[in-house]
């Protein structure tokens, strides 16, 4: 008897599991589809993409939309420049934003609340109202077509970013924490980058992918500042491929395949440092 | 202690503010345009500066942006006669060339920053755009003396004339063919082509098939598609609608037209002679729907004509395609003229040189051997350029009887130079599309559509006065 109850139970268990199950799978297709369409239009002729039905699966698998890409655009040189830029800013980002986040987060000052909205509106303005001032800026600098220019002008928005997205993780963090150590004899300054920063290196390491990823895609501060084209990024790189009414689907699909490279090695890289839970039981509640 | 925390945030504040001020200038193409600083003041400082570089011995430097055109030759070809014309005068010249998509935002921030670059390729919707700052300087006389020379096509020198002033040089024009299955057309003994668009709209009717997915017109009206807003356009002039007077004035309500118009369209959609899903296309769309067999009428430029000529797998289409002129109306047959050219920013130190780089692109032997290399795409605008066989093959002469024979533009038939501002900037929110998209979702009708349309041209209209 006990054992049927048992088992009837178990039952009950797998029918949840199994609808739990299918829910993963339709939603994992659902965020996995569009990559596979790229990658599947990236492989297809431009005939076969403009078909009357589309094919799942490629009928004439061709590489010739990463050939065209790689060997007579300067699409990897571009990808060269994003990623010397989107590495530079999203490290300048953290290093300028963790302490102005730990101030804002930590430490009591006249206008305390005032500088925490400067950073979120300032996070909130639109890049089609920068992009003006900000090409003049770089201009005034010379420093108009040169990736250093870009690198001047991105902390505009990953800083912003990057600071509103620590300061309530900063927060988190107990405080008591930090008072233990400053009893053992540590510094303000050395409880911020000894105690609290590898508390907070689960959100520093995902906020500098996500200003990673600001930097690796953004369009229109490349566009207005650079013309030459040793100087582009690789979106612009894209871009240049779209003229006339009938975009080449399949190469701009490759570059998108190709530009998605450096996102996963980066955050395969700092998978490790994704770990929760490291305060767990620090506090004695 | 206190002061100097005070201190601190007040000298916070005073950096928010400044760094908000700076953003006050806005990137919307219009306003950016509003900004472009054109007074006498900049044009003396400007002189200024040339003297000065010219006295200190730096060496000149012209800058030329490049509309990219669909012909890698051409854009190639063009780079190499900017930079012989840089070695044999002596002067540097950097040349770009930049997508459609990306020259309006480049060249909103290079006005705005005053780096524009000394020639532009441009036309004259976007010239106007820029309305009351327009960059560019009056180059009538450089027109008029390459008119006398060579001879434009009567309709490129009048058309790109705006109340007697020429913005930019006219160098060359798009445009519009129709391409027919003539076997569709076939099978249901069919054999003449239509020639008007009540033709047009006879025999979308009688092959449309929506059960096999197959429709009489392709025509669309999704949130950008310029390309059908100017066939739109062509249609209604044809059948006598206008959306302005020649003084500038709103003529869109005139005999209600415009909403009869437009609520026949909705009533051709309903009855299913275009593709279902014409509402969301972008300008790629007709051509799409061509290509892929779902349409048996297309009223588009000659891209589409080298995609089917061009790529192997499109070959059975392009065999049963007639390529015919665009349809005439019960009207008129005025046709939408596409001239595009080359205009010298107010901002350039060398006004002289760039007129002397113009005159070297439209050479006559580099020019005329230029377009054959890019026919069918464009046409050339000098009569001296189509005497050649290559434009009497059947393309080719139609692009160029179309380029000869254009005489509309954006807010045909205005004549201010108001007016065409106002026509220009309202072109670019698509008003044709939209109208239409109304009527086709049965968002509005004909006459609702009409209304709103009217409101957003007084909009424009009160910005412009």
């Amino acid at each position: 008897m006990e054992e049927a109850r048992n088992l009837k139970k178990k039952k009950k268990i797998s029918a949840g599991q199994v609808i739990s199950r299918i829910w993963i799978v339709v939603m994992l297709t659902a965020a996995i589809f569009p990559i596979y369409w790229m990658l599947n239009t990236s492989l297809k002729s431009q005939g076969e993409i403009y078909a009357r039905i589309p094919t799942m699966i490629p009928q004439n698998i061709t590489l010739e939309a990463y050939e065209y890409l790689l060997l007579e655009t300067n699409f990897v040189s571009g990808l060269r420049n994003s990623l010397i830029i989107s590495v530079f800013v999203s490290l300048f980002s953290i290093l300028v934003a963790y302490p102005a986040a730990y101030s804002i987060a930590r430490v009591r000052f006249k206008g305390r609340k005032f500088f925490s909205k400067v950073v979120l509106f300032t996070y909130l303005l639109p890049t089609s109202v920068l992009y003006i001032p900000l090409y003049m800026f770089v201009s005034s600098l010379k420093l108009s077509n040169n990736i250093l220019g870009l690198m001047l002008i991105y902390p505009t928005f990953t800083l912003p970013y990057v600071a509103w997205i620590l300061i309530p993780h900063i927060a988190s963090i107990p405080l008591e924490l930090e008072e233990a150590a400053k009893v053992d004899g540590c510094t303000r300054f050395g409880a911020m980058y000894r105690i609290v920063f590898p508390l907070a290196l689960p959100g520093i390491v995902s906020t500098t992918i996500f200003a990673f990823a600001m930097c690796w895609g953004e369009y229109l501060y490349a566009l207005v500042n650079i013309s030459s084209r040793e100087m582009q990024t690789f979106p612009l790189v894209l871009s240049a491929l779209i003229y006339g009414d009938m975009p080449p689907w399949n190469e701009l699909m490759a570059g998108a395949i190709l530009a998605c490279i450096p996102i996963l090695i980066v955050y395969m890289i700092s998978n490790s440092a994704l770990v929760g839970g490291k305060m767990a039981g620090g506090v004695k509640q | 202690m206190r002061k100097r925390k005070w201190m601190r945030t007040l000298a916070a504040a005073a950096a928010v503010l400044l760094s908000l001020s700076a953003c006050s200038g806005s990137g919307q193409e219009t306003e950016a345009a509003a900004g472009a600083d054109t007074s006498a003041a900049a044009a003396a400082e400007d002189t200024t500066k040339a003297e000065e570089a010219t006295e200190s011995g730096e060496k000149k430097t012209l800058t030329i942006w490049v509309e990219k055109l669909f012909s890698d030759e051409v854009n190639a070809a063009t780079e190499e006669r900017v930079q012989q014309f840089a070695e044999e005068t002596g002067i540097e010249v950097k040349c770009e060339i930049i997508n459609s998509t990306d020259f309006v935002p480049r060249l909103n921030a290079a006005i705005e920053g005053g780096n524009a670059p000394d020639v532009t390729y441009t036309d004259t919707t976007r010239t106007m755009n820029y309305y009351p700052n327009i960059p560019y300087l009056d180059v009538s006389d450089l027109v008029d003396e390459i008119h006398e020379e060579r001879g434009y096509f009567e309709s490129m020198y009048t058309s790109t004339q705006i109340d007697g002033v020429h913005y930019y040089v006219p160098y060359c024009s798009s445009a519009v063919i129709m391409y027919v299955r003539k076997d569709v057309l076939e099978e249901h003994g069919i054999t003449d082509m239509p020639q008007t668009w009540d033709e047009v709209v006879e025999v979308a009717r009688q092959v449309t098939d929506p059960e096999n997915d197959f429709y009489g017109l392709a025509m669309g009206c999704g949130d950008n598609d310029d390309d059908d807003d100017n066939t739109w356009r062509q249609w209604m002039w044809n059948e006598g609608a206008y959306m302005y007077n020649e003084d500038g004035t709103i003529a869109i309500t005139d005999g209600n037209l415009w909403a009869q118009q437009l609520d026949m369209i909705g009533g051709l959609y309903e009855e299913g002679i275009y593709p279902p899903d014409c509402t969301t296309w972008d300008a790629g769309g007709n051509n799409t729907a061509y290509i892929q067999g779902r349409a048996a009428i297309c009223i588009n430029g000659p891209s589409l004509y080298v995609s089917l000529r061009d790529d192997e797998e499109n070959k059975e289409i392009f065999e049963n395609t007639a390529i015919v002129a665009a349809p005439v109306g019960t009207e008129n047959g005025i046709y939408m003229n596409y001239p595009r050219g080359y205009g010298i920013t107010k901002t350039s130190l060398y006004p002289e040189d760039a007129a002397d780089l113009i005159r070297y692109l439209l050479d006559a032997d580099w020019y005329n051997e230029c377009f054959e290399i890019t026919a069918p795409f464009l046409s050339p605008c000098f009569e001296d350029s189509v005497v050649s066989d290559v434009w009497d093959e059947e393309v080719n002469a139609l692009i160029v009887d179309y380029a000869r024979n254009a005489s509309g533009y954006y807010g045909y038939p205005v004549n201010t130079l108001e007016g065409r501002a106002v026509a220009s900037k309202h072109f670019f929110t698509y008003p044709a599309c939209r109208m239409v998209n109304q009527v086709m979702t049965g968002t509005a009708t004909g006459e609702e559509a009409v209304e709103e349309a009217v409101r957003d041209i007084e909009d424009i209209q009160d910005t412009v006065h």
